[in-house]
This record gives C-alpha cells, structure tokens and sequence, in this order.
C-alpha cells in the first residue's frame, strides 16, 4: 500500500506541503502534486496514480471538472476535499464518481484512515489473512485457522468478519452489522446477529465465553482486535 | 391574531352601543322638551281661568249679573273678554267684549266657534246656569286643532311607526357590520402580514385594493429584512467557508507535530494544545455556519426515516473511536421498543445535534465525567436523553440557556455568542423537527438534557 502512487492536487502551497507531509510521516514513498486541473491532467495523460486527493476549489478548472475529466479515460480512486460543509453539495462529487470526500478542516488522522480505507478497496491484498489471538483468518478462503485446523466460515459469518476486520479496532454499531447481514431493512435482526456473534466466537476464540479478539461494546455493537503483524 | 378579531368585535358593538345611546338620549331630550314647553305655557292659557270665570259671574235674584271682584281687571291683564249667550243665542252678559263681534248668534255660528274660532279670537266655552259662557282670548295666542280619527287607523299609525323605529335600527346595525367587516377584511392581511414580519419571515400580501399601498409597503419591508437575514447568512457562511482551509493547513501541521516522536515532550504537548484549540475553532465555525442557515432557513433538510437508536449508536462510537480520553466515560442505553421506531428527519443535522451535547458534556468538564445517553420509547414520543455527572452549571445560566428568545437576535453588537452556541444549534436543529428540549442542571450536579421527538 505505502508504494502506491499518490496525486495531490491543489492551488494552496501550504496545504500541499501540508498533505505531504502527512503522507511521508505515515510512510508513503510515492507523491507528487499539481498546483492546477491543467497540470493534474497532464501528470495524469503521462501515468495514471494510486489515488488522486483533489480540491474542489480551484482558480480555473475545479475539482468537480476535473474529475469528470478524469472519470473520461480512468477509473483511479477519487477522494476530495471540499470547504463547503452541510450544505448544497452534500456530495454532487458522489454522482461524478468520487469515492470519498472530506470537509475542510480535518485531522491528519482522519485522512488517513479515509485514504486507507479508499485504498483497500480499490487495491484488496492478496492472501488477505488476519491474525488475531487465538486465530487467524484467511479472508480469500473464507476460513478460520486454528490450533493448525482449517474451520470454514458460514456466509454470514465471513460478511460479519469482514466488516468487523475493515474495520478492525473500532466498533461497528449494530445496526451497521445487522445491515451486513440482512439489507437495508434490518430492524429486529439484533438476536439473529447474536446467534451469529456467538458461533463465529466459538470459531475463532480461545474461550468464547471470555472473548479477547471479538469485543462486545455494551448497547453499541462489536469491535475485533487485529494482531499487528499482518502486512 | 385573537387580539384584532377582539378589537373588531369591541369596534362593532361600540358602534352599535353609540347607535342604542343617540336614540336614547333623543327620547330623553325630546320629552323633556315637551315638559319644558307645557310648564312654560301653562300659565298663559286660558282655560286655568275659564272655571274661575264661569264660577265669578253669578246672577242675582232681581235677574242681574254680577261678577267677582276683580274680573273685568283679569280679563283685560289677559287681553281676553267673556260673554254668556242665552239659549236663543243673544247675548246677555259680556265683558270687554270686542265691537266688532255681533251680539247675537245663530246655532251654526256657536257650533262653528265652539270648536275653531269666533273672527280669528281664540275661544272656549263652558255651560254656565245662565246659558253658555263664552270666553276669547287675544287674537293669535292659542292655536286650536279639532281632531277626529279612525281608531283602527290611530293602531295601524302606532304599529307602523314602531315599525318604521325597528327597520332603523336594525338596517343602522347591519350597516356597521358590514362597514366593520369591510375594514377587518382590508385590515387583518396587513395585521398579519406585520405578525409574520416580526417573526422575521417573508410576506407576500396582494397588492391591489384601497390599501394596496400599505401591503406594497409591508412587502417591501419584508423583502428587505429577508435580504438584510440573507446577507448576514451568506457573509457568515462566506467567512467560515474561508477559514477553512487555513485552519485545515494549521490542524494538519499541529496534529503532525503532536505526533512526532524525535521532537521533546513539551513541544509536543504545545502541538497538542494548538491542534485541540484549531478543533474548537472549527466546531465553533460550523456551528456558527449552521446555526445562521438554520435560522434564516437556508439549510435545506434532508428528511428521511431514521432509526434514533442506531444514528445515536453511530455518534457514541465516534467519540469511543475517536480517542476519547481516559477520564471521560460514555455510556448508552436503549430500551427494546425503540429499537424499531423511527422518526422522519435529517440523518446529518440529528447527528449533530446529538454529537453537539456529547461534546458539551466534554468540553465542560475539563477534569472528565460520565456521559450517559439513553434511548427510550414515551408515551411522548421517542426521548434522547444525555446525562453528565459534571460541574453542571448554575441556575442562572441554565435560564439563559434554556430561554426561548430568537438565536441570532439574543448577541449582543458585538456578535458575542462565546454562550452556549452548541446548545442553540441543538434546540434548532430539534425544532426543525418539530421536538422538544428540556434541559435540567444545578452546580456539581450535572447536566441533563432531554429531546424528544414525536414519532
């Protein structure tokens, strides 16, 4: 992930730097940036990037043109940055094909996780195994892999896991999960999910009824502790 | 608006009651001409007198007439004479008798006089033991009419009179109704027209009719208090739309700094300050934003079914995800029933405002604090409720918190919204849908604050 090419495109100097920086310290290899949509398309037309961070505002071409722009010869991953928040473009870039968007002011840390999170889905790893506690789990398989068994994950069971491991160290509500499990219309799947939680911890804890790696956040939803190692 | 439908009906029956008082005070005056006229005249007439006269003149045994004393002299103080006609019609006794009056008189002309005039002298006859006493008065001073009517005429002349009163009056008062409604109705347009612009919302009233002018007017002033609302909006959301990306630069460089690991501990706690202080900047910028487009209905709402239980899950997790630090504790709670109910609202602006009190909670207890925010399904409707165990605050800035004035209008010149900014983002946000806030806090006891929205 950290060798992919990254293009930054905005008008700002300092916000540049800014981004850039971000990046570096987060280890990423791979940036270059364009002041402008003319000079974006250009470095574009030479290589396609990555992923693309974009400015809506810009003198000239703006971020939205240049993404139609774009979206004409690629379908590279789009994240943009707008200083317009709540209001009308609550997010005309998702019609034109952004992937994501974020609102000026933000974190460097939800950058980030933004980015990462753009980028796992476009670029999904190969041999993508999770290590937790008492497991690990071969997502590509669809199995769990314990005291030297391979354990096969249901259905159901693998969408849970594999939302709660994107998401790994933070809690996924409820409804979120039972979203996973059943469509928009969850409501009152809240025991079936149970059902399932329960089974997919037999599976993958040590002790099921004290379990370290699936963590249940009371009234909220689950939370799955990853071991570190994976790459 | 209960007021002027007040004032219109107090308008019509004080009309009506001026009506019902000129009437009356007209019988009183014209009755009490009728007394003035009778006591000032009564004195003059004659008859007082003509009984007085027919008992002084007496005829004595010998066949003369004799008066009382002083007759002949009361007679001449009133310009009036006195004669008694036999049965033939002669004349037998008279006292300053004119000369040009005959002496004698047939039944016709007794019966002609008796009731109109004797040559233009007012007179009045009485029977006297002698024959018929005959008194005139001065020439022009009494005026004599000889009535004689139908009765049935006298009753329909009675009731048609009433009638002819009753019709008056009736059409008097239909007049003024009509005459009150016609100004209500001209007038109440406008008396609303200046409700709504007080409650700062445009007007749009038809421009024609008698008082088309001041709807014209009362337009024009709306259109521009909606414009001044506007601009204020838009430079508000100008500002803050410009801060941005500085504050963005600012926060991505101080949250970097905070997490560089080669530079000394006390630098980086100053990063920290200066990234937590940019965060505050930008909730309060957003907030100021919102707020300012909420009020001036700018904000367009995005209303769709929500699930309450779950979007307030998803904001307690951004807190817990968020790294919230150790001294703070959210805790959540949702009753079973309101797992599935769901309310038509605004998933972003919801969020918000939920987020907003959790916030509040944070910021306000620097030392930590135990947030508790709980689901429950009432009789009322569907209830968030956040609960601190912080310093709360006093009764005082509880009131002004919790006063229900309009948000913008409540700064002061100087725009000084360092109060509770937050919470007036929450209460608009709740009544775009149509909720309730209820707020409860006393010093070292903690804050409690209640939404409810109907389901």
């Amino acid at each position: 992930m950290l060798d992919k090419e990254i293009l930054v495109v905005d008008d700002e100097k300092d916000l540049r730097t800014m981004i850039r920086s971000i990046f570096e310290s987060a280890g990423y290899t791979q940036i270059t940036t364009a002041v402008s949509g003319e000079e974006a398309l250009a470095l574009i037309a030479k290589k396609i990037p990555g992923i693309i961070i974009l400015d809506v505002m810009m003198p000239g071409m703006d971020g939205f043109e240049l993404l139609q722009e774009i979206r004409a010869v690629s379908k590279v991953p789009v994240l943009m940055l707008t200083a317009k928040g709540e209001d009308e473009d609550r997010f005309a870039g998702f019609e034109l094909g952004a992937d994501d968007y974020l609102v000026k002011p933000f974190l460097p840390k939800e950058f980030l996780l933004r980015v990462q999170a753009i980028l796992k889905r476009a670029y999904p790893e190969k041999n993508r195994i999770v290590t937790l506690d008492a497991a690990a789990v071969d997502l590509d398989r669809a199995e769990v892999i314990k005291e030297g068994q391979r354990i096969p994950l249901t259905a159901k069971e693998y969408s849970i896991f594999e939302k709660l491991s994107e998401n790994a160290g933070r809690i996924v509500t409820i409804g979120v999960l039972c979203q996973t499990l059943c469509g928009d219309i969850w409501q009152g799947y809240e025991t079936t999910l149970m059902t399932h939680i329960r089974h997919l911890r037999e599976k993958i804890e040590e002790n099921p009824s004290k379990p370290v790696s699936l963590l249940t956040v009371k009234g909220l939803g689950y939370k799955l502790a990853v071991k570190e190692q994976e790459k | 608006m209960k007021s002027v439908e007040r004032f219109f009906r107090k308008y019509f029956l004080s009309m009506v009651g001026i009506i019902v008082l000129f009437l009356l005070l007209n019988v009183v005056l014209f009755f009490s001409m009728l007394i003035w006229a009778w006591q000032t005249s009564t004195s003059e007439t004659p008859d007082l007198s003509v009984n007085e006269i027919c008992d002084s003149i007496m005829m004595d045994e010998e066949g003369h007439f004799t008066t009382a004393e002083g007759l002949s002299g009361l007679l001449e103080e009133n310009h009036a004479w006195a004669m008694i006609l036999d049965d033939a019609g002669t004349v037998i006794f008279q006292s300053g008798l004119p000369g040009e009056l005959p002496r004698r008189y047939t039944t016709t002309d007794v019966a002609k006089f008796s009731r109109w005039y004797l040559g233009d002298y007012p007179v009045y006859v009485r029977e006297h033991p002698q024959g018929l006493l005959v008194v005139g008065g001065e020439k022009g001073s009494q005026a004599k009419y000889y009535f004689s009517v139908n009765e049935s005429y006298v009753r329909k002349l009675l009731a048609g009179l009433a009638a002819v009163f009753l019709t008056n009056i009736i059409v008097v008062v239909l007049l003024i109704w009509k005459n009150t409604r016609h100004i209500e109705k001209a007038v109440t347009p406008i008396l609303r027209g200046i409700e709504t612009v007080s409650c700062g919302k445009p007007v749009s009233l038809p421009e024609r009719g008698e008082l088309s002018e001041i709807n014209r007017q009362l337009n024009k002033a709306g259109a521009f208090i909606a414009r001044k609302d506007t601009a204020r909006a838009e430079w508000i959301s100008g500002v803050s739309h410009d801060v941005r990306t500085p504050l963005s630069v600012m926060l991505g460089f101080a949250g970097q700094l905070e997490d560089d690991r080669t530079l000394p501990a006390s630098a980086r706690e100053q990063a920290a300050c200066i990234r937590k202080q940019g965060e505050r900047l930008r909730s309060l910028i957003s907030d100021l934003n919102l707020t300012s487009r909420l009020e001036y209905s700018m904000q367009p709402l995005w209303m769709e079914k929500v699930y309450l239980v779950e979007l307030a899950r998803q904001v307690v997790c951004e807190f817990l995800d968020g790294g919230l630090e150790e001294r703070y504790n959210i805790e959540f709670c949702a009753d079973q029933e309101s797992e599935s109910v769901s309310i038509l609202g605004d998933e972003a602006l919801l969020k918000r405002a939920l987020g907003n009190l959790i916030q509040n909670s944070i910021v306000h207890n620097p030392q930590g604090c135990r947030i508790a925010v709980s689901i429950l399904c009432r009789e009322a409707g569907i209830t968030v409720e956040v609960t601190d165990d912080g310093a709360g605050v006093s009764a005082e800035k509880l009131k002004e918190l919790t006063a229900d004035h309009r948000r913008l209008e409540s700064t002061d010149e100087k725009l000084n919204l360092r109060h509770g900014l937050g919470v007036l983002l929450v209460r608009q946000i709740v009544e775009a849908h149509k909720g309730t806030m209820t707020m409860e806090s006393a010093p070292q006891k903690g804050l409690r604050t209640v939404l409810i929205f109907p389901v």
